[in-house]
């Protein structure tokens, strides 16, 4: 092969090359930047009156919630209905919300005239089929009588875990510790259920 | 000869190309560091195209200014650009890359959303990219995003009422949901004060509106 054979094919690679730096942005000033290039005067904002619909396709939901509570008792007096059930069924409503069937066990605060009451979650925050757990509630908004929400998102959810009560929230599982520590004051309060269920009547 | 030579070469490299391209087997991030999600968390995301075209919309439900709306979704992309390295630029409803959608409560109740909801995240199209474990033991799986869709709750009433919310606490749940929409999932364990915390509840006490270098450490993972 000539030398200028060679010059061209290397001139050729050297070509190549850089267009595939440039491509994965060797070079890129703009990441330096603390602020993005797009500022609010530059956004459009399209006014729409479509029908809401979910993507297909969603794999996660997320939410934020604005009713947690620093203490069982808040988030007891917070709440419309407190019961012990039972989830016996699920239906994924859309790709993002799910509606648990709880069958009430006991009541500890609320009237519900019903033998179930139906819970609504973002899908990724769903109980669990077939466990018992306690549950502080708010009545879901222009929804049939026995719908329901969980008041500050998983807080209000405690699983029953072989006489354990567990909380995915700190604030709720450092009381419940204490609680469990606490000198019972009869025998039938021995448990952290029964202290929690004393406990809750007594702030409402 | 040349010209056969040239085509060689040319033809070279796009299988060269090609191949490193089909054979991208799942990327291993081995034993992370930063990781501040839950361990009930097995998902990180991250979008993989360069440039985050947004999609801006609201509806009649939707009552806030334009101006505030603009002002807040700008501060959520300013807030965790240090973190993701991005452009932004205006996007259209098929080629959008991010949306943010402001709608009414009565709209969240048609969807079926709880009722102390207030804003949420979806990613509507995404692909798995990776794994890795955090603190030795906790296996995750990573993502890349295609679009994610944000709706931002006006409600004047009840458990998730947001008419009454202060510029602040409109700028962090905006810069929350973005978060969300980035590739965060599941929400922050390790302070109250992380921005990627579940609930707004402290906003008003601490005023935290940006990410914090937890916040940031957990995302860095991935970008």
């Amino acid at each position: 092969m000539s030398s200028k054979k060679i010059l061209i094919a290397l001139s050729g690679t050297a070509v190549l090359g850089a267009f595939l730096l440039y491509a994965n942005g060797f070079g890129n000033n703009e990441s330096n930047s603390n602020d993005s290039d797009l500022r609010a005067n530059d956004l459009v904002i399209v006014k729409t009156d479509e029908k809401i619909s979910i993507p297909e396709g969603a794999i996660a939901a997320e939410g934020i919630v604005s009713d947690t509570s620093q203490s069982i008792e808040e988030m007891s007096i917070k709440s419309d209905l407190i019961i012990k059930g039972r989830v016996v069924s699920q239906e994924q409503f859309s790709s993002i919300v799910t509606h648990s069937t709880i069958e009430i066990i006991e009541q500890w605060k609320g009237n519900s005239d019903t033998e179930t009451v139906i819970v609504y979650q973002l899908s990724d925050e769903t109980l669990e089929l077939d466990k018992q757990y306690i549950l502080f509630l708010g009545k879901q908004e222009e929804e049939k009588e026995n719908s329901y929400y969980i008041k500050g998102g998983h807080q209000g959810d405690l699983l029953i875990d072989n006489g354990d009560l567990i909380s995915h929230s700190s604030i709720i599982s450092n009381e419940l510790i204490n609680l469990a520590s606490e000198k019972s004051r009869s025998s039938r309060e021995s448990s952290v259920e029964e202290k929690l269920k004393l406990l809750i009547t007594q702030s409402n | 000869m040349l010209k056969r030579f040239g085509i060689v070469l040319i033809l070279s490299f796009i299988s060269v190309l090609s191949f490193t391209t089909s054979a991208s087997a799942l990327v291993n991030y081995g034993n992370v560091s930063g990781w501040m999600a839950s361990t009930s968390v097995s998902k990180i995301g991250f979008f993989s195209a360069s440039d985050i075209k947004l999609y801006i919309t609201k509806n009649s439900n939707w009552l806030m200014t334009d101006t505030n709306f603009s002002t807040y979704i700008t501060h959520a992309i300013d807030s965790w650009h240090s973190v993701v390295n991005k452009t932004t630029s205006t996007g259209t409803s098929s080629n959008f890359v991010k949306s943010f959608n402001g709608i009414g409560r009565s709209d969240a109740n048609s969807l079926s959303i709880p009722s102390n909801v207030l804003g949420l995240n979806t990613w509507t199209a995404s692909t798995y990219y990776g794994y890795g474990k955090a603190y030795g033991t906790h296996n995750f799986d990573v993502y890349t995003i295609q679009k994610s869709v944000t709706y931002l709750i006006w409600s004047t009433s009840g458990a998730g009422k947001t008419s009454d919310f202060t510029a602040n606490q409109w700028k962090n749940v905006f810069a929350h949901e973005y978060g969300h929409g980035l590739g965060y999932y599941g929400h922050s364990a390790n302070s109250t004060k992380d921005l990627m915390w579940e609930d707004t509840s402290s906003y008003s006490d601490w005023g935290t509106i940006s990410p914090t270098q937890y916040d940031k450490g957990h995302m860095g993972i991935v970008y």
